[in-house]
Protein backbone atom coordinates (compact mmCIF):
# COMPACT_ATOMS: atom_id res chain seq x y z
CA UNK A 1 0.00 0.00 0.00
CA UNK A 2 3.31 2.02 0.33
CA UNK A 3 3.49 1.71 -3.12
CA UNK A 4 0.52 3.35 -4.02
CA UNK A 5 1.73 6.45 -2.10
CA UNK A 6 4.67 6.76 -3.78
CA UNK A 7 3.32 6.00 -7.32
CA UNK A 8 0.34 8.24 -6.86
CA UNK A 9 3.22 11.32 -6.10
CA UNK A 10 5.46 10.23 -8.76
CA UNK A 11 2.14 11.24 -10.68
CA UNK A 12 1.64 14.33 -8.90
CA UNK A 13 5.21 15.45 -10.01
CA UNK A 14 4.60 14.50 -13.50
CA UNK A 15 1.49 16.71 -13.79
CA UNK A 16 3.01 19.57 -12.02
CA UNK A 17 6.06 19.32 -14.71
CA UNK A 18 3.05 18.91 -17.65
CA UNK A 19 1.61 22.44 -16.29
CA UNK A 20 4.91 23.91 -16.16
CA UNK A 21 5.67 23.29 -19.50
CA UNK A 22 2.24 24.11 -20.67
CA UNK A 23 2.32 27.75 -18.30
CA UNK A 24 5.93 28.87 -20.12
CA UNK A 25 4.29 28.10 -23.73
CA UNK A 26 1.03 30.32 -22.60
CA UNK A 27 3.60 32.76 -21.47
CA UNK A 28 5.23 33.17 -24.55
CA UNK A 29 2.08 33.12 -27.13
CA UNK A 30 3.25 36.37 -28.35
CA UNK A 31 6.86 35.74 -28.19
CA UNK A 32 8.18 35.79 -31.95
CA UNK A 33 10.59 32.72 -33.30
CA UNK A 34 8.92 31.14 -30.14
CA UNK A 35 8.76 27.14 -30.34
CA UNK A 36 6.12 25.40 -27.99
CA UNK A 37 7.56 22.50 -25.87
CA UNK A 38 5.61 19.45 -24.40
CA UNK A 39 6.37 17.09 -21.51
CA UNK A 40 6.22 13.41 -22.87
CA UNK A 41 6.15 10.72 -20.07
CA UNK A 42 7.12 6.97 -19.91
CA UNK A 43 6.14 4.43 -17.20
CA UNK A 44 8.53 3.79 -14.27
CA UNK A 45 10.18 0.66 -13.33
CA UNK A 46 7.97 -2.41 -13.10
CA UNK A 47 7.46 -4.56 -9.22
CA UNK A 48 7.50 -8.10 -11.06
CA UNK A 49 5.77 -10.75 -8.15
CA UNK A 50 5.24 -13.17 -10.86
CA UNK A 51 6.76 -13.30 -14.32
CA UNK A 52 4.38 -13.62 -17.31
CA UNK A 53 4.61 -16.98 -18.61
CA UNK A 54 6.54 -18.12 -16.04
CA UNK A 55 6.05 -22.06 -14.64
CA UNK A 56 2.56 -21.51 -12.62
CA UNK A 57 3.50 -25.69 -11.46
CA UNK A 58 5.50 -28.20 -12.91
CA UNK A 59 3.23 -28.88 -15.77
CA UNK A 60 1.50 -25.59 -16.78
CA UNK A 61 2.31 -22.27 -17.23
CA UNK A 62 1.15 -18.74 -15.94
CA UNK A 63 -0.83 -17.08 -18.28
CA UNK A 64 -0.66 -13.37 -17.05
CA UNK A 65 1.79 -12.61 -14.02
CA UNK A 66 1.65 -10.14 -11.40
CA UNK A 67 4.07 -6.99 -12.37
CA UNK A 68 3.34 -3.85 -10.28
CA UNK A 69 3.98 -0.63 -11.84
CA UNK A 70 5.73 1.92 -9.95
CA UNK A 71 4.48 5.20 -11.36
CA UNK A 72 5.36 7.79 -13.97
CA UNK A 73 8.97 9.68 -15.56
CA UNK A 74 9.07 12.85 -17.37
CA UNK A 75 10.85 11.33 -20.73
CA UNK A 76 11.60 14.90 -22.15
CA UNK A 77 10.40 17.69 -22.27
CA UNK A 78 10.57 17.87 -26.61
CA UNK A 79 10.24 20.95 -28.56
CA UNK A 80 7.83 21.28 -31.23
CA UNK A 81 9.70 22.85 -33.92
CA UNK A 82 6.29 23.11 -36.11
CA UNK A 83 6.09 26.74 -38.38
CA UNK A 84 4.31 29.58 -36.27
CA UNK A 85 2.28 32.14 -38.12
CA UNK A 86 3.68 35.24 -40.21
CA UNK A 87 2.76 38.58 -39.25
CA UNK A 88 2.70 41.37 -41.48
CA UNK A 89 4.78 44.25 -40.00
CA UNK A 90 6.04 46.01 -42.95
CA UNK A 91 9.31 46.95 -40.76
CA UNK A 92 11.77 46.12 -43.29
CA UNK A 93 14.44 44.84 -41.16
CA UNK A 94 11.70 42.16 -39.54
CA UNK A 95 12.57 38.62 -41.59
CA UNK A 96 10.36 35.17 -41.21
CA UNK A 97 11.83 32.38 -42.01
CA UNK A 98 9.24 30.06 -43.59
CA UNK A 99 11.01 26.12 -43.33
CA UNK A 100 13.71 25.01 -41.76
CA UNK A 101 16.51 27.63 -40.58
CA UNK A 102 17.74 29.40 -37.84
CA UNK A 103 19.70 32.55 -38.04
CA UNK A 104 23.40 32.58 -36.57
CA UNK A 105 24.35 35.53 -34.23
CA UNK A 106 27.18 36.24 -32.17
CA UNK A 107 26.88 36.77 -28.44
CA UNK A 108 28.54 39.25 -26.39
CA UNK A 109 31.19 36.61 -25.44
CA UNK A 110 32.38 35.80 -29.43
CA UNK A 111 30.25 32.36 -29.06
CA UNK A 112 27.48 31.36 -31.74
CA UNK A 113 23.79 30.98 -30.98
CA UNK A 114 21.12 30.33 -32.97
CA UNK A 115 17.52 31.92 -33.28
CA UNK A 116 14.69 32.44 -35.34
CA UNK A 117 13.27 35.38 -33.92
CA UNK A 118 14.15 37.84 -37.19
CA UNK A 119 13.05 41.25 -35.45
CA UNK A 120 16.10 42.78 -36.56
CA UNK A 121 17.46 46.31 -35.48
CA UNK A 122 20.44 48.34 -36.58
CA UNK A 123 23.33 49.36 -33.92
CA UNK A 124 25.00 52.91 -33.15
CA UNK A 125 27.29 51.58 -36.00
CA UNK A 126 24.73 50.46 -38.57
CA UNK A 127 25.48 47.01 -37.84
CA UNK A 128 22.05 44.22 -38.10
CA UNK A 129 21.35 43.13 -34.53
CA UNK A 130 18.50 40.78 -32.78
CA UNK A 131 16.18 42.89 -30.41
CA UNK A 132 19.03 41.88 -27.77
CA UNK A 133 21.62 43.25 -29.63
CA UNK A 134 23.63 40.83 -30.79
CA UNK A 135 25.19 41.15 -34.38
CA UNK A 136 23.72 38.99 -37.52
CA UNK A 137 26.75 36.63 -38.50
CA UNK A 138 28.36 37.02 -40.65
CA UNK A 139 27.87 40.93 -39.81
CA UNK A 140 26.20 42.99 -42.23
CA UNK A 141 26.41 46.63 -42.16
CA UNK A 142 23.79 49.16 -43.32
CA UNK A 143 25.94 52.62 -44.64
CA UNK A 144 24.54 55.82 -43.24
CA UNK A 145 22.13 57.36 -45.68
CA UNK A 146 20.34 53.99 -46.70
CA UNK A 147 17.26 55.04 -48.28
CA UNK A 148 15.56 51.69 -48.64
CA UNK A 149 16.26 48.12 -47.33
CA UNK A 150 15.70 45.31 -49.70
CA UNK A 151 16.36 41.13 -48.03
CA UNK A 152 15.31 38.75 -50.97
CA UNK A 153 14.34 35.46 -50.02
CA UNK A 154 17.65 34.29 -50.90
CA UNK A 155 18.99 35.85 -47.78
CA UNK A 156 21.12 38.88 -49.53
CA UNK A 157 20.42 42.51 -48.51
CA UNK A 158 20.51 45.05 -50.27
CA UNK A 159 20.37 48.85 -50.28
CA UNK A 160 19.17 52.20 -52.14
CA UNK A 161 21.85 54.87 -50.84
CA UNK A 162 20.38 58.23 -51.76
CA UNK A 163 20.72 59.79 -54.98
CA UNK A 164 21.36 56.44 -56.52
CA UNK A 165 18.63 53.97 -58.64
CA UNK A 166 19.84 50.85 -59.01
CA UNK A 167 20.22 49.17 -55.21
CA UNK A 168 23.66 47.34 -53.90
CA UNK A 169 24.78 44.77 -52.29
CA UNK A 170 25.89 45.13 -48.89
CA UNK A 171 25.16 41.49 -46.96
CA UNK A 172 24.09 38.54 -47.28
CA UNK A 173 22.23 36.17 -44.27
CA UNK A 174 23.16 32.58 -44.19
CA UNK A 175 20.42 30.45 -42.31
CA UNK A 176 21.73 27.10 -40.38
CA UNK A 177 19.99 23.95 -40.16
CA UNK A 178 20.47 21.15 -37.71
CA UNK A 179 19.68 17.08 -37.71
CA UNK A 180 18.04 17.32 -35.02
CA UNK A 181 16.89 20.53 -33.70
CA UNK A 182 14.61 19.39 -30.85
CA UNK A 183 18.36 18.92 -29.29
CA UNK A 184 19.17 22.93 -29.39
CA UNK A 185 19.66 23.98 -25.95
CA UNK A 186 17.26 26.93 -25.11
CA UNK A 187 19.11 29.57 -23.55
CA UNK A 188 16.31 32.29 -23.16
CA UNK A 189 15.73 35.25 -25.19
CA UNK A 190 15.04 33.63 -28.08
CA UNK A 191 18.42 31.91 -28.60
CA UNK A 192 19.66 28.47 -29.00
CA UNK A 193 22.53 27.04 -28.47
CA UNK A 194 24.29 23.75 -30.22
CA UNK A 195 24.72 20.25 -28.33
CA UNK A 196 25.80 17.25 -29.43
CA UNK A 197 22.49 16.39 -29.47
CA UNK A 198 21.47 18.72 -31.69
CA UNK A 199 24.04 18.02 -34.06
CA UNK A 200 26.87 20.69 -35.86
CA UNK A 201 25.29 23.51 -37.59
CA UNK A 202 24.82 23.18 -41.27
CA UNK A 203 25.40 26.69 -43.17
CA UNK A 204 23.63 27.34 -46.32
CA UNK A 205 22.02 30.02 -48.35
CA UNK A 206 18.01 30.49 -47.60
CA UNK A 207 16.11 28.74 -49.88
CA UNK A 208 18.71 25.75 -50.83
CA UNK A 209 19.37 22.95 -49.28
CA UNK A 210 16.54 22.19 -47.71
CA UNK A 211 16.94 25.89 -45.82
CA UNK A 212 13.82 27.54 -46.24
CA UNK A 213 13.49 31.01 -47.63
CA UNK A 214 13.11 34.34 -46.33
CA UNK A 215 10.18 36.69 -46.18
CA UNK A 216 10.67 40.75 -45.40
CA UNK A 217 8.37 42.32 -43.43
CA UNK A 218 7.38 39.82 -41.79
CA UNK A 219 7.99 38.33 -38.05
CA UNK A 220 7.37 34.63 -37.36
CA UNK A 221 4.84 34.91 -34.46
CA UNK A 222 5.17 31.17 -31.64
CA UNK A 223 3.44 28.14 -32.92
CA UNK A 224 1.20 28.23 -29.59
CA UNK A 225 -1.98 27.20 -30.31
CA UNK A 226 -4.22 28.88 -26.83
CA UNK A 227 -6.84 26.56 -27.41
CA UNK A 228 -4.88 23.73 -27.46
CA UNK A 229 -2.78 24.73 -24.77
CA UNK A 230 -5.83 25.31 -22.39
CA UNK A 231 -7.23 21.82 -23.42
CA UNK A 232 -3.61 20.37 -21.76
CA UNK A 233 -3.67 22.67 -18.92
CA UNK A 234 -7.44 21.09 -18.22
CA UNK A 235 -6.45 17.50 -18.91
CA UNK A 236 -3.25 18.17 -16.56
CA UNK A 237 -5.30 19.50 -13.55
CA UNK A 238 -7.50 16.64 -13.56
CA UNK A 239 -5.01 14.04 -13.76
CA UNK A 240 -3.41 15.76 -10.90
CA UNK A 241 -6.42 16.13 -9.34
CA UNK A 242 -7.16 12.23 -9.63
CA UNK A 243 -3.54 11.67 -8.23
CA UNK A 244 -3.90 13.14 -5.93
CA UNK A 245 -7.08 11.30 -4.60
CA UNK A 246 -5.17 8.05 -4.99
CA UNK A 247 -3.27 9.45 -2.16
CA UNK A 248 -6.56 10.14 -0.25
CA UNK A 249 -7.31 6.48 -1.15
CA UNK A 250 -3.70 4.94 0.04
CA UNK A 251 -3.97 6.82 3.24
CA UNK A 252 -7.76 5.76 4.38
CA UNK A 253 -6.96 2.50 3.99
CA UNK A 254 -3.77 2.25 5.96
CA UNK A 255 -5.83 4.01 8.37
CA UNK A 256 -8.31 1.18 8.19
CA UNK A 257 -5.61 -1.18 8.55
CA UNK A 258 -4.28 0.75 11.87
CA UNK A 259 -7.92 0.47 13.14
CA UNK A 260 -8.02 -2.83 13.42
CA UNK A 261 -8.66 -5.03 16.84
CA UNK A 262 -8.64 -1.43 19.00
CA UNK B 1 -8.81 -21.04 15.02
CA UNK B 2 -10.91 -20.13 12.00
CA UNK B 3 -9.55 -20.56 8.77
CA UNK B 4 -11.68 -17.51 7.50
CA UNK B 5 -9.01 -14.67 8.47
CA UNK B 6 -7.10 -16.18 5.82
CA UNK B 7 -10.17 -15.84 3.21
CA UNK B 8 -10.31 -12.03 4.68
CA UNK B 9 -6.79 -11.37 4.76
CA UNK B 10 -5.89 -12.31 0.96
CA UNK B 11 -8.96 -10.03 0.47
CA UNK B 12 -7.48 -7.34 1.72
CA UNK B 13 -4.23 -8.22 0.16
CA UNK B 14 -5.79 -8.59 -3.25
CA UNK B 15 -7.06 -4.75 -2.71
CA UNK B 16 -3.58 -3.42 -1.82
CA UNK B 17 -2.36 -4.82 -5.12
CA UNK B 18 -5.59 -3.29 -6.61
CA UNK B 19 -4.68 0.15 -5.69
CA UNK B 20 -1.05 0.06 -6.29
CA UNK B 21 -2.08 -1.01 -10.10
CA UNK B 22 -4.45 1.72 -9.83
CA UNK B 23 -2.40 4.14 -8.46
CA UNK B 24 0.20 3.56 -11.59
CA UNK B 25 -2.76 3.33 -14.15
CA UNK B 26 -3.73 7.11 -12.55
CA UNK B 27 -0.63 8.43 -12.49
CA UNK B 28 0.54 7.19 -16.07
CA UNK B 29 -2.94 9.23 -17.33
CA UNK B 30 -0.89 11.07 -19.71
CA UNK B 31 1.94 8.58 -20.81
CA UNK B 32 1.97 8.36 -24.69
CA UNK B 33 0.92 4.76 -25.55
CA UNK B 34 0.76 3.52 -21.99
CA UNK B 35 -1.63 0.77 -21.73
CA UNK B 36 -3.50 0.13 -18.21
CA UNK B 37 -3.40 -2.90 -15.46
CA UNK B 38 -6.08 -4.70 -14.64
CA UNK B 39 -6.21 -6.75 -11.35
CA UNK B 40 -8.25 -9.47 -11.38
CA UNK B 41 -8.83 -12.07 -8.77
CA UNK B 42 -9.73 -15.72 -8.69
CA UNK B 43 -11.04 -17.74 -6.15
CA UNK B 44 -8.72 -20.72 -5.02
CA UNK B 45 -8.36 -23.35 -2.69
CA UNK B 46 -4.98 -23.19 -0.14
CA UNK B 47 -3.96 -26.36 0.86
CA UNK B 48 -6.11 -28.38 -1.11
CA UNK B 49 -4.77 -32.08 -1.38
CA UNK B 50 -6.31 -34.68 -3.39
CA UNK B 51 -8.24 -37.76 -2.22
CA UNK B 52 -7.97 -40.02 -0.15
CA UNK B 53 -5.93 -37.78 2.34
CA UNK B 54 -8.34 -34.71 4.11
CA UNK B 55 -7.45 -31.68 5.02
CA UNK B 56 -10.09 -28.90 4.83
CA UNK B 57 -9.11 -26.33 2.08
CA UNK B 58 -8.91 -22.50 2.71
CA UNK B 59 -10.65 -20.35 0.05
CA UNK B 60 -8.58 -17.57 -0.42
CA UNK B 61 -8.56 -15.16 -3.75
CA UNK B 62 -5.38 -14.85 -5.60
CA UNK B 63 -4.47 -11.65 -7.56
CA UNK B 64 -3.58 -11.85 -11.00
CA UNK B 65 -2.01 -8.17 -13.13
CA UNK B 66 -3.29 -8.18 -16.82
CA UNK B 67 -2.37 -5.62 -19.35
CA UNK B 68 -5.45 -4.07 -21.08
CA UNK B 69 -3.82 -3.76 -24.61
CA UNK B 70 -7.54 -2.41 -25.87
CA UNK B 71 -6.49 0.69 -27.90
CA UNK B 72 -6.21 4.44 -26.24
CA UNK B 73 -7.72 7.41 -27.38
CA UNK B 74 -5.92 8.66 -30.45
CA UNK B 75 -5.56 12.60 -30.49
CA UNK B 76 -3.98 14.90 -33.02
CA UNK B 77 -1.02 16.82 -32.20
CA UNK B 78 0.05 18.26 -35.18
CA UNK B 79 3.92 17.38 -34.73
CA UNK B 80 5.05 15.47 -38.04
CA UNK B 81 7.33 13.08 -35.54
CA UNK B 82 4.55 11.25 -33.56
CA UNK B 83 2.76 8.40 -34.55
CA UNK B 84 -0.57 6.98 -33.36
CA UNK B 85 -0.88 2.83 -34.14
CA UNK B 86 -4.27 2.35 -34.78
CA UNK B 87 -5.28 -1.53 -34.60
CA UNK B 88 -3.18 -4.42 -32.74
CA UNK B 89 0.69 -4.34 -33.00
CA UNK B 90 3.71 -2.54 -31.72
CA UNK B 91 6.84 -0.73 -33.10
CA UNK B 92 9.79 -2.04 -32.50
CA UNK B 93 13.37 -0.01 -30.72
CA UNK B 94 16.06 -1.32 -30.11
CA UNK B 95 17.83 -0.90 -26.76
CA UNK B 96 21.02 -1.87 -25.17
CA UNK B 97 19.05 -4.94 -23.87
CA UNK B 98 17.71 -6.04 -26.79
CA UNK B 99 14.67 -5.22 -29.39
CA UNK B 100 11.85 -4.12 -27.19
CA UNK B 101 8.36 -3.41 -28.12
CA UNK B 102 6.18 -0.19 -27.76
CA UNK B 103 3.33 2.09 -28.79
CA UNK B 104 4.56 4.90 -27.64
CA UNK B 105 5.17 7.15 -30.82
CA UNK B 106 6.38 10.52 -29.81
CA UNK B 107 9.43 10.00 -31.92
CA UNK B 108 12.24 11.93 -32.37
CA UNK B 109 15.47 12.59 -34.55
CA UNK B 110 18.87 11.79 -32.77
CA UNK B 111 21.85 13.61 -33.71
CA UNK B 112 22.99 10.92 -36.33
CA UNK B 113 19.35 11.71 -38.14
CA UNK B 114 17.86 8.69 -36.92
CA UNK B 115 14.52 8.14 -35.54
CA UNK B 116 14.70 7.46 -32.13
CA UNK B 117 12.44 7.78 -29.17
CA UNK B 118 12.09 10.43 -26.75
CA UNK B 119 14.85 8.61 -24.27
CA UNK B 120 17.07 8.05 -27.61
CA UNK B 121 16.41 4.30 -28.05
CA UNK B 122 16.59 3.70 -32.45
CA UNK B 123 12.90 3.44 -33.92
CA UNK B 124 13.69 -0.48 -36.24
CA UNK B 125 12.29 -0.12 -39.74
CA UNK B 126 12.53 -3.48 -41.78
CA UNK B 127 15.99 -2.76 -42.88
CA UNK B 128 17.22 -1.54 -39.42
CA UNK B 129 17.78 1.83 -37.91
CA UNK B 130 15.59 4.73 -40.02
CA UNK B 131 17.89 7.68 -41.25
CA UNK B 132 16.03 10.59 -42.02
CA UNK B 133 18.09 13.45 -43.74
CA UNK B 134 15.72 16.02 -44.16
CA UNK B 135 13.04 17.47 -43.94
CA UNK B 136 9.39 17.02 -43.96
CA UNK B 137 9.54 13.60 -42.74
CA UNK B 138 6.21 12.01 -44.04
CA UNK B 139 5.30 8.14 -42.57
CA UNK B 140 2.31 7.10 -44.34
CA UNK B 141 -0.56 4.67 -42.82
CA UNK B 142 1.63 1.69 -43.98
CA UNK B 143 4.51 2.61 -41.70
CA UNK B 144 6.79 3.84 -44.90
CA UNK B 145 8.93 6.94 -43.98
CA UNK B 146 9.47 9.43 -46.73
CA UNK B 147 12.14 12.26 -45.93
CA UNK B 148 11.54 15.29 -48.20
CA UNK B 149 11.64 13.51 -52.07
CA UNK B 150 12.67 10.12 -50.74
CA UNK B 151 11.52 7.49 -49.49
CA UNK B 152 14.11 6.23 -46.47
CA UNK B 153 12.32 3.51 -45.05
CA UNK B 154 9.65 1.85 -43.56
CA UNK B 155 8.73 1.26 -39.89
CA UNK B 156 8.49 -2.42 -38.14
CA UNK B 157 4.84 -3.48 -37.44
CA UNK B 158 4.84 -6.38 -35.09
CA UNK B 159 2.68 -8.45 -33.23
CA UNK B 160 3.01 -11.36 -30.96
CA UNK B 161 0.75 -14.81 -30.20
CA UNK B 162 -0.02 -14.01 -26.82
CA UNK B 163 0.19 -10.48 -25.59
CA UNK B 164 -0.99 -11.95 -21.79
CA UNK B 165 3.20 -12.88 -21.75
CA UNK B 166 4.61 -9.25 -22.77
CA UNK B 167 6.56 -8.20 -19.87
CA UNK B 168 6.44 -4.70 -18.85
CA UNK B 169 9.06 -2.61 -18.85
CA UNK B 170 9.75 1.12 -17.75
CA UNK B 171 9.92 3.32 -20.73
CA UNK B 172 6.60 2.26 -21.93
CA UNK B 173 8.29 -0.87 -23.29
CA UNK B 174 7.37 -4.06 -23.43
CA UNK B 175 9.76 -7.54 -23.79
CA UNK B 176 8.50 -10.35 -26.04
CA UNK B 177 9.62 -12.73 -23.21
CA UNK B 178 10.01 -16.12 -24.88
CA UNK B 179 7.65 -15.15 -27.86
CA UNK B 180 9.02 -14.21 -31.23
CA UNK B 181 7.44 -10.91 -32.67
CA UNK B 182 5.88 -11.71 -35.87
CA UNK B 183 5.41 -8.81 -38.57
CA UNK B 184 1.94 -7.59 -38.39
CA UNK B 185 -0.62 -8.50 -41.37
CA UNK B 186 -1.00 -6.00 -43.53
CA UNK B 187 -3.93 -3.98 -43.13
CA UNK B 188 -4.10 -4.65 -39.34
CA UNK B 189 -2.37 -1.99 -38.02
CA UNK B 190 -2.38 1.91 -39.25
CA UNK B 191 0.03 4.33 -38.52
CA UNK B 192 -1.18 7.77 -37.85
CA UNK B 193 1.46 10.79 -38.33
CA UNK B 194 1.13 13.74 -36.25
CA UNK B 195 -1.37 12.21 -33.50
CA UNK B 196 -0.43 10.53 -30.31
CA UNK B 197 -2.20 7.56 -28.67
CA UNK B 198 -3.03 8.49 -24.85
CA UNK B 199 -3.28 6.09 -22.08
CA UNK B 200 -6.09 3.68 -22.75
CA UNK B 201 -7.85 4.33 -19.15
CA UNK B 202 -10.94 5.90 -18.24
CA UNK B 203 -10.31 8.60 -14.89
CA UNK B 204 -13.56 8.13 -14.18
CA UNK B 205 -13.50 4.54 -14.18
CA UNK B 206 -10.35 4.81 -12.12
CA UNK B 207 -12.24 7.30 -9.45
CA UNK B 208 -14.99 4.48 -8.65
CA UNK B 209 -12.28 1.33 -8.67
CA UNK B 210 -10.60 3.81 -6.05
CA UNK B 211 -13.67 4.10 -3.97
CA UNK B 212 -14.68 0.79 -4.35
CA UNK B 213 -10.96 -0.79 -3.66
CA UNK B 214 -11.19 1.70 -0.25
CA UNK B 215 -14.38 0.40 1.06
CA UNK B 216 -13.61 -3.33 -0.29
CA UNK B 217 -10.59 -3.45 1.87
CA UNK B 218 -12.50 -1.99 4.88
CA UNK B 219 -14.74 -4.63 4.49
CA UNK B 220 -11.95 -7.48 4.36
CA UNK B 221 -10.14 -5.86 7.54
CA UNK B 222 -13.41 -5.90 9.34
CA UNK B 223 -14.46 -9.06 8.53
CA UNK B 224 -10.83 -10.43 9.79
CA UNK B 225 -11.66 -8.09 12.84
CA UNK B 226 -14.90 -10.17 13.80
CA UNK B 227 -13.61 -13.42 12.88
CA UNK B 228 -10.65 -12.84 15.48
CA UNK B 229 -13.93 -11.88 18.28
CA UNK B 230 -15.12 -14.32 18.07
CA UNK B 231 -12.32 -16.99 18.49
CA UNK B 232 -11.21 -14.86 21.65
CA UNK B 233 -15.22 -15.19 22.54
CA UNK B 234 -14.48 -18.79 21.97
CA UNK B 235 -11.67 -19.54 24.35
CA UNK B 236 -12.68 -17.43 27.07
CA UNK B 237 -16.19 -18.44 27.22
CA UNK B 238 -16.54 -21.84 26.34
CA UNK B 239 -14.49 -23.53 28.80
CA UNK B 240 -16.07 -21.40 31.54
CA UNK B 241 -18.10 -23.26 34.03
Amino acid sequence: MIRALYTAATGLEAQQLNIDVIANNLANVSTSGFKKSRADFQDLLYQTTREPGGPATSTTQSSTGIQVGLGVRPAAVQRINLQGDFNQTSNPLDVAIGGDGYFQVTLPDGSTAFTRAGAFKLDSTGSVVTSSGDPVSPQINIPTGAEAIAIGDDGTVSVTLAGQSAPSQVGQIQTARFANPSGLRAEGSNIFKETDSSGPPQLGTPGQDGLGKLTQGFLEGSNVSVVEELVAMISGQRAYEINSRAISAADEMLRTAASIGR
Amino acid sequence: MDAGIFSAVSGSLAAQTRLDALANNLANANTAGFKAERVLQRAERAGEIAPPATAVATPVTREHVETDFSQGPISKSGNPLDVALAGDGFLVVKTERGERLTRSGSLSIDSAGYLATADGNRVQGTSGDIRVPESPVVIAADGSVRAGEQRVGQLRLVNVDDPAQLVRESGTRFAPGNQVPADAAPGSVRVVQGAIEGANLAPVEGLVALIETVRGFETYMRAAERLDQMTAKAISDVGRV
